[in-house]
């Protein structure tokens, strides 16, 4: 069967996407018998119309017309066989469908989000979550079952190189799954109309070894579980503040702001303060009232582009300093 | 009215009357059949052009000259004037309109006033959809899947109106044909004795009147949720968007029917003229229209194999899918065994009909793969299922439309088209079309989804060959229709009532035919298709 199989696929499997799914045969085999019978099918239809029309053109056939009328043996045998062939057609796929649709126990799972017009993917480890966009990270030749929903209106989950897709149903979770069985990138496109940018809705599943797959998620876990406000002050202070900031007493930019808290600062436009957490915070929402002397009035305010716990997560990051 | 005044005095259909007001004040379901003519054909050539902007827009992987939003909008329209405007009146209003009555010899459809208020009803609802353009457009996609139309732009609900007054048009011609049909035949006229063309018409009728309600009420239910913020299929407000799709598809697959079974009606006419040869199992064609008509209310199902319909009901869907199948290959056997000894004519029409012969059949085929379960799940909403319809409805039912209007040419106009220019058009829509066609069943396989304004670069090849086919069928559709419009005043005046050497009863009275078709009620003694 397997061999039939190779031949088939080697004829008419350049239509069709790399296999990289446990399960994608299933889809390709049946592909390939459907394309045989179809191509079978329409050469010998065609050729026997083909041939009657040169053989029974009226230049070159001078009888007069036959009257058939009809032929029980004839209709009978063009009424069953296909209905054969097409039922079994049916209860092929079906079963094949079943196969692929049953969900393996063990099966890891990612919820997914369509949204206009973007993918989200949600993992989960000891319940602790984290999301990513557009890029699905998944193990190698493990069972992964897709729990998906949508937030906005429709969307279709597709890889076309493992040969599943599944519609995203707002109010409605619906699910897939597959075995990966090659690594490397794949794509993922949006197969149900969503709206102007319904095109760009495309991701990429990215099939890694088991090995990778869990250092990732274990890394990804812990960037996105930070509790500790002085921990995630010093990222924040790495996106917004140290282009202009060092964290000692050099001069950047601005001032450096090693051991600021408790120093008096002098101004150009304002009376000595002690450095505290309110002067923190009017700095970094009106820098402009209070300019440190030798400095020019340059910075910006990030009013609007922090919100109030990240900015008191940066006031704890910026006591530590020393 | 000076209608029977100048029947007496000899006049035809056409001449018998003059003035605009005369036309569009006519109950005369020839005069009726005429304006649909040109109507179809403006919409046919508009949605034409928008075709022929979409397939240049995808000649690259980014946008050529459109936006995303411009794309949407030519996309839905092309695909809306096409299905509400072009196919599903075509065959049945157009052609059937003009030639039902007289193959069943009558003088008229049993409610001429009705039959002009379906013109009316499909103008109408034209007009309507068309001002849509000046809300911004619409850009849902001819199927409105809810939610995006519910929270797309306003001209939406001009859009889904525009539809729902068109339905009435259709419901309108298949109430009048069914009662025609049952209440005018001829004496002797024994419903085993109709052509086939009415057949596959009185087919058609019943599934216009019992499907086409469902979808009006369908898009009366999106205009409630859109206007009043009734919460029907809109999950947010507690709707169920999977809902809309079964309502839709419970309409708009027997419409699919709606389009390809008159047109299998016009093949059976054109293959039996021009082999001139009793048509192969007169029975079986005639009853594998209602086969399919019957069959076909029960397979809505298979367009959402994926939309999270349960798959119990999706194994079911798929084998009554498999079984509207069998009459269809039925069909194409009985066709292709109606030319075995015959003695055939390559004219226009018969080439038309071979083009329908070929390219139904891979449409036929390729639909073995979508009924099939587990191969729909990867090629559903793929450039598959795009060049799959258009093999049934452009390859099958504009074919087989082509055919007929050549074929009925000379008995509607009493001139004849130019043979040889007409054979250029059937071999240019050929060529061209395979060249389209093919190229998105390959790239649909590899994945390519569709109604996609940008795509992958691997695609290119295969978009760029489909781009330049759409150039040769255009241009074959577009010389077609010039030779039409051309010959329908200059062409050689046809003396002669039967030009092919038909059996049918239309082609025993002149070209073109008087006022109410028959001087008298012929009497009908046998088959039609008795060539012997």
């Amino acid at each position: 069967m397997r061999f039939i199989g190779d031949i088939l696929h080697a004829l008419f499997g350049f239509t069709l996407p790399e296999q990289a799914a446990k399960n994608a045969h299933l889809v390709d085999d049946l592909y390939n018998v459907v394309m045989l019978l179809s191509v079978l099918g329409f050469l010998g239809l065609m050729g026997a119309m083909t041939f009657f029309i040169i053989r029974y053109h009226k230049s070159h056939n001078k009888e007069k017309s036959a009257y058939i009328p009809h032929n029980a043996l004839a209709e009978t045998i063009w009424t069953v066989i296909p209905t054969i062939i097409f039922v079994g057609i049916a209860i092929w796929g079906l079963f094949a469908y079943f196969e692929m649709n049953t969900v393996p126990k063990n099966a890891y799972k990612i919820n997914v989000t369509g949204k206009q017009w973007l993918w989200e993917f949600t993992y989960t480890k000891d319940n602790l979550q984290f999301d990513t966009t557009d890029v699905m990270y998944v193990p190698v030749n493990t069972p992964v079952v897709l729990e998906m929903t949508a937030t906005d209106v429709l969307h279709s989950f597709y890889i076309p190189s493992f040969r599943i897709k599944r519609d995203t149903v707002p109010g409605m979770v619906t699910r897939i799954n597959f075995t990966a069985t090659k690594k490397g990138d794949f794509r993922i496109f949006c197969a149900e109309f969503c709206g102007t940018s319904h095109s760009r809705m495309r991701g990429i599943v990215r099939v890694v070894s088991k090995e990778r797959f869990e250092k990732w998620v274990n890394r990804e876990i812990k960037e996105a579980n930070i509790s500790d406000p002085v921990e995630l002050g010093s990222r924040l202070f790495m996106r917004n503040c140290a282009t202009c900031h060092n964290i000692d007493n050099n001069i950047k930019i601005g001032p450096g702001l090693g051991g600021l808290v408790g120093k008096t600062r002098s101004f150009d436009n304002a009376d000595d303060v002690v450095a505290d957490a309110d002067y923190i915070r009017e700095s970094i929402l009106t820098p402009g009232v209070k300019v440190v002397k030798g400095f020019p009035n340059k910075m910006n305010s990030f009013a609007g582009l922090l919100e109030e716990k990240e900015i008191n997560y940066l006031i704890e990051y910026i006591k530590t300093l020393k | 009215m000076s209608a029977t005044d100048t029947h007496s005095h000899g006049g035809n259909y056409i001449n018998c009357e003059k003035g605009l007001w005369s036309w569009l004040s006519t109950i005369d379901h020839k005069r009726i059949a005429l304006m649909y003519f040109v109507s179809i054909m403006f919409f046919f050539l508009v949605g034409g052009l928008f075709a022929v902007l979409l397939r240049l827009e995808l000649l690259t992987p980014e946008p050529l000259f459109m936006t995303g939003d411009m794309y949407n909008r030519a996309m839905t329209l092309h695909g809306s004037i096409m299905v509400f405007m072009v196919i599903v009146p075509g065959v049945p209003a157009l052609l059937g309109n003009f030639a039902l009555p007289i193959m069943i010899g009558a003088k008229d459809v049993a409610f001429p006033k009705l039959n002009l208020a379906s013109w009316y009803c499909l103008m109408v609802g034209a007009i309507i959809a068309f001002l849509s353009l000046f809300w911004g457009g619409v850009d849902t996609g001819w199927t409105f899947y809810t939610p995006y139309s519910g929270r797309s732009a306003d001209a939406v609900t001009m859009v889904v109106l525009g539809a729902f007054v068109m339905g009435f048009s259709s419901i309108l011609t298949g109430v009048n044909f069914i009662v025609t049909v049952h209440k005018l035949r001829a004496p002797g006229m024994t419903m085993m004795r109709m052509p086939l063309f009415v057949w596959s018409l009185y087919a058609t009728a019943i599934i216009q009147v019992i499907a086409t309600p469902v979808l009006g009420i369908t898009l009366l239910l999106l205009v409630f949720e859109r206007v009043f913020g009734i919460g029907i299929f809109d999950a947010s407000m507690g709707g169920d968007p999977v809902l809309f799709q079964h309502f839709f598809w419970f309409y708009s697959h027997p419409a699919v029917y709606i389009m390809i079974i008159p047109a299998m009606g016009i093949v059976s006419e054109v293959i039996a003229t021009f082999s001139q040869k009793t048509i192969f199992g007169y029975k079986a064609i005639a009853f594998s229209s209602l086969a399919i008509s019957a069959i076909s209310f029960l397979v809505w199902g298979h367009h959402m194999f994926v939309s999270g319909q349960s798959a119990l009901a999706g194994s079911i869907f798929s084998v009554l899918t498999m079984l509207v199948g069998v009459p269809t290959a039925i069909k194409l056997f009985n066709w292709v065994a109606t030319m075995y000894r015959g003695n055939i004519t390559l004219t226009t029409p018969m080439l038309y009909a071979i083009n329908f012969l070929a390219l139904f059949t891979i449409g036929g085929v390729t639909g073995l793969f979508l009924a099939a379960f587990n191969i729909d799940v990867h090629l559903h909403d793929t450039y598959f299922v795009v060049a799959h319809f258009h093999y049934t409805m452009l390859g099958g039912a504009l074919m087989g439309f082509f055919a007929g209007l050549f074929y009925w040419f000379p008995k509607m106009t009493g001139r004849m088209y130019n043979e040889f220019q007409g054979k250029i058009s059937a071999i240019m829509t050929f060529v061209g079309f395979n060249l389209t066609f093919i190229p998105q069943f390959i790239m649909g396989s590899q994945g390519m989804p569709r109604r996609y304004h940008t795509y992958d670069g691997i695609f290119t090849p295969f978009h760029v060959t489909s781009t330049v086919g759409s150039w040769i069928v255009a241009s074959g559709f577009i010389f077609a229709i010039f030779i039409m419009a051309r010959d329908m005043f200059k062409g050689k005046k046809c003396e002669e009532a039967n030009p092919w050497g038909a059996t049918t009863l239309e082609w025993t009275i002149p070209s073109p035919p008087i006022h109410e078709n028959f001087k008298e009620i012929p009497t009908v003694t046998g088959r039609p298709y008795e060539y012997r």
